[in-house]
């Protein structure tokens, strides 16, 4: 079952900021107990934050207007997702719009917040249409249901525990039989005989030049179309003309507008990079240490930052077409659920507030902070810096992928510098890492699979010694 | 206690209801074992096909949302199971192929009297008789094999009293069965009455079978049979009844035509034949199975499994394939098209021993995988083992020698090495 990615943004007054802040964050980072409960029940839900992203945030001056920001990644469809959150912890949702300037019967809550939820995409037509907005959702656990994760990690904790009485008692392959017997006795764990695939668990997939040849085919039909449209219109209007012979006229019309293009394109990228400003400025200690006030409760953390965008349409454009590019590049290789080779990502997001010049990232990472950027710097650096440098202030690029990120300790203070302090959020298995949820569903593949020794064994160095 | 046998059952088994010889009827039968071209088209240009209130589903990711959300999906075995005993309505098969509240303790009660232990002892029964089958013989009836190889199983396994020991009617009568609950029949079809018929007639034997159990003297290691481990569970005679019913359902038909159809696989596909072949030989258990398992992939028991929708809901929701379902429609969800489907299996259509496990649905997806599994493989490794260690093939002319029993091949001769 595929996951869906509701990100609901709610313009208000930023004047009524103060008010609504409060209420945000008494629904708890992490969340308060009744709320954890409510939506833990759900069964559907990964993470969920709220925040206020307020006027100024992003190095805005002020003028524009705050943001409710929600984002909440979930099994099954948006809609039924949305409604079935809206359902479990409406009277504090309402309370936070009735601040925000959005009074609301809790019977229509779902029906609004689904009014101001945008669909990301990266293409023309995905973003230009009705509800959409660009952006670009990232998975790290595919196919994973909330449910399944859950039980996966029972079953681990499960088998762990009995790892003293089975060890020394014969063969790797006598031990899992051993476990077998428990389980399959015990009458309610029919569940992990089953061979169920995990994506992330899948194979590394190489970027060849066949992969590099689909990623341009498809840029076709997502962004290059509207360059050879026309063409193709004027060719249609005067088909009476063409012959076989006289194909490939239009065909080099095509190329030659491509490269006229793609050359001013080109100077126009290099004169940006050579012009545009890069701040060096620390960030606010007290706006570093209220961010830190909402970090390290468990096992995983959330960040949320928020940037301005250059002005003009050049780093718009840019953006599009990092974000495309590295939801390209992602769908057609690498590991499923591996940004890169990060493999801490539980959920992110980035997105453009509709209406607005801010872009916001949001992400359900596993570890600490520091580590967390470390892996953007180290493994990621080309990707977060095509994406980033669309943003006001950040660090000097070459060529779009080129430096940037990878001056470390000033992609971390420009990182925190934007960053906002969490208000909501919630995560159904706090503690649980994509590390700790690949080990456990290599545990319950090996339980159903695992047939001889050498098997066996790789099964039983999953479990660390007691 | 249990409902009194109805002096005249509905109508006595007839296996000619559901025998068939006929043109069509072969015909039938290549389709469905060629189907997969059909789910390929099926899966590319129309993933999720409503003919009616029948939805075809075929996208491997949507087959898996199918059965495994039992809160919109339920599973039909077991009221199919139910209307073949309408002199018991008020006790159907408790749990076993159900949804309801009723499923969680009759699984346990099936973990319990069907324990891994029992693995040896299985294979033991099943080596045995299929090893008597094929020694001495040049000629095979493979599908003869097949069914009464299971069906001598169940016979001793279970626990049950044969009086007339005539197996190959007991065996005939579990594939009756197993024809009507698992097709598309519906209770107006030969294959239902057909079904009625067997189901009365292994419900005396059943019967029978309980009393002398009950009968029996206390054994001092526990009882050996699962006839014997439910009447010491202290289960009512119904209810042990209608489980050996569930059981026989699902050891015999389904292994029966695991065996046969992983058979006509190997007669097709000479890797997959020299690889069992090899591994056979080698006595390498494990490269044995990952070859049959790999093998029935290609033609698999079945094509998929049936579900009823009991609320409206929506399969593959926010994608372009969304389909909505209504209560009461029934959908289809083809697994073996989800084995095939390249966008979650690496080179669906390669013969490969070695695919990640988790790639086949043979034994179903989600809450209801086959509970059976362990006893399954033993069945499929060594009815098939004797028969691949001598070598197998089919004469030009045996291939048109095929007799239908309902959807099982009741027979289908190869000559032996």
């Amino acid at each position: 079952m595929t996951s869906s990615f509701v990100t609901v943004v709610v313009p208000f007054d930023d004047a009524l900021a103060d008010g609504v802040l409060p209420l945000v964050q008494a629904m708890g980072n992490p969340a308060a107990a009744p709320l954890r409960c409510a939506l833990g029940a759900l069964g559907i839900l990964h993470f969920m934050s709220l925040n206020v992203i307020r006027a100024g945030d992003g190095g805005g001056d002020g003028g524009d207007a705050a943001h409710l920001l929600l984002e909440l990644s979930a099994d099954g469809p948006a809609e039924p997702a949305l409604q079935a959150v809206a359902g479990a912890i409406a009277p504090e949702l309402t309370a936070v719009l009735d601040a925000a300037g959005h009074p609301l019967p809790p019977s229509g809550l779902a029906r609004f917040l689904a009014r101001y939820s945008p669909t990301l995409a990266a293409d023309w037509i995905g973003t230009w249409r009705r509800g959409g907005a660009l952006g670009l959702p990232f998975c790290g656990s595919p196919g994973m249901e909330v449910r399944r994760i859950l039980a996966e990690r029972d079953l681990a904790d499960r088998v762990a525990g009995w790892y003293g009485d089975l060890s020394g008692s014969g063969t790797a392959l006598d031990t899992l039989s051993g476990v077998r017997e428990r389980l399959w006795q015990s009458g309610d764990a029919k569940w992990a005989f089953a061979p169920q695939q995990a994506p992330f668990l899948g194979p590394n997939v190489a970027r060849t030049w066949w992969t590099n040849i689909k990623i341009f085919a498809a840029s076709f039909q997502d962004l290059l179309w509207p360059l050879v449209l026309p063409v193709l219109v004027i060719a249609l209007l005067f088909q009476h003309t063409l012959t076989w012979r006289t194909l490939w006229l239009p065909l080099v019309v095509i190329a030659v507008v491509l490269i006229v293009v793609g050359t001013f394109l080109f100077y126009r990228l290099r004169q940006a990079e050579a012009t545009e400003e890069a701040d060096n400025i620390a960030p606010d200690p007290a706006h570093v240490a209220a961010v830190m006030s909402g970090e390290n409760f468990g096992g995983l953390n959330l960040l949320v930052a928020v940037t301005r965008l250059k002005p003009g349409w050049f780093r718009t454009l840019t953006l599009r077409f990092a974000l495309w590019f590295t939801g390209q590049t992602l769908a057609r290789s690498g590991i499923p659920g591996f940004l890169g080779d990060v493999g801490t990502v539980q959920f992110a997001r980035w997105i453009v507030l509709p209406g607005t010049d801010k872009l916001a990232f949001v992400s359900n990472y596993d570890g600490a902070w520091e580590s967390y950027l470390e892996d953007f710097i180290q493994l990621v650096a080309d990707g977060v810096t095509a994406i980033w440098t669309s943003s006001r202030g950040f660090l000097r690029t070459h060529l779009l992928f080129g430096d940037g990120a990878r001056d470390g300790n000033r992609f971390r203070r420009y990182v925190r510098r934007f960053q906002i302090a969490t208000g909501f959020w919630y995560a159904a298995y706090p503690d649980l890492t994509l590390e700790q949820m690949r080990v456990n569903a290599r545990i319950r593949l090996g339980i159903a699979s695992a047939q001889t020794e050498q098997e066996a064994q790789a099964w039983l160095s999953l479990f660390s010694a007691p | 206690m249990l409902p009194p046998v109805p002096a005249t059952p509905p109508a006595a088994f007839d296996p000619d209801l559901i025998r068939d010889r006929s043109v069509r009827g072969r015909v039938a039968q290549w389709f469905m074992a060629h189907a997969r071209w059909l789910f390929a088209a099926l899966r590319t240009f129309h993933p999720n096909l409503r003919l009616g209130r029948y939805v075809l589903v075929t996208r491997r990711d949507d087959v898996e949302e199918v059965l495994s959300h039992a809160d919109c999906f339920h599973v039909r075995f077991g009221t199919r199971l139910a209307a073949l005993h309408p002199e018991a309505p008020a006790t159907p098969i408790p749990g076993i192929g159900t949804d309801g509240p009723q499923y969680p303790p009759a699984l346990e009660t099936i973990s319990q009297v069907v324990p891994f232990a029992d693995i040896p002892a299985v294979t033991a029964i099943v080596r045995h008789f299929a090893e008597a089958s094929v020694a001495g013989r040049t000629r095979l009836d493979a599908g003869a094999l097949a069914w009464l190889t299971q069906a001598e199983l169940g016979r001793r396994y279970l626990g049950l009293n044969l009086n007339d020991g005539n197996l190959s009617r007991f065996g005939l009568c579990c594939l009756a069965i197993g024809n009507y609950i698992f097709g598309p029949q519906t209770e107006t079809s030969a294959a239902f009455q057909a079904g009625r018929g067997a189901a009365a007639e292994i419900s005396g034997m059943l019967r029978r079978s309980i009393a002398h159990a009950r009968a029996a003297p206390p054994s001092a290691t526990g009882p050996a049979t699962v006839l014997g481990r439910l009447v010491v569970a202290g289960l009512d005679d119904c209810i042990i009844e209608s489980t050996l019913t569930g059981l026989l359902a699902a050891l015999v038909p389904a292994s029966t035509l695991a065996v046969i159809n992983t058979v006509q696989v190997l007669l097709r596909q000479p890797n997959a034949m020299a690889a069992a072949r090899a591994a056979a030989v080698a006595g390498d258990d494990v490269a044995l199975f990952r070859c049959l398992f790999e093998a029935l992939r290609f033609q698999p028991i079945l094509p998929g499994l049936f579900r009823e929708c009991i609320a409206d809901g929506v399969i593959a929701g926010g994608t372009a394939r969304q389909r909505h379902v209504r209560a009461g429609d029934v959908v289809f969800a083809s697994t073996a098209s989800g084995m095939f489907d390249p966008q979650r299996v690496a080179v669906p259509g390669r013969f490969d021993p070695d695919r990640p496990a988790a790639d086949t649905m043979l034994f179903g997806f989600g809450r209801h995988w086959c509970v059976g599994f362990a006893v399954g493989r033993v069945q499929l490794i060594e009815t098939l083992r004797p028969m691949l260690r001598r070598g197998f093939r089919q004469p030009w002319a045996d291939r048109f020698n095929i007799t239908w029993f309902g959807t099982f091949p009741e027979s289908l001769m190869v000559r032996l090495g």
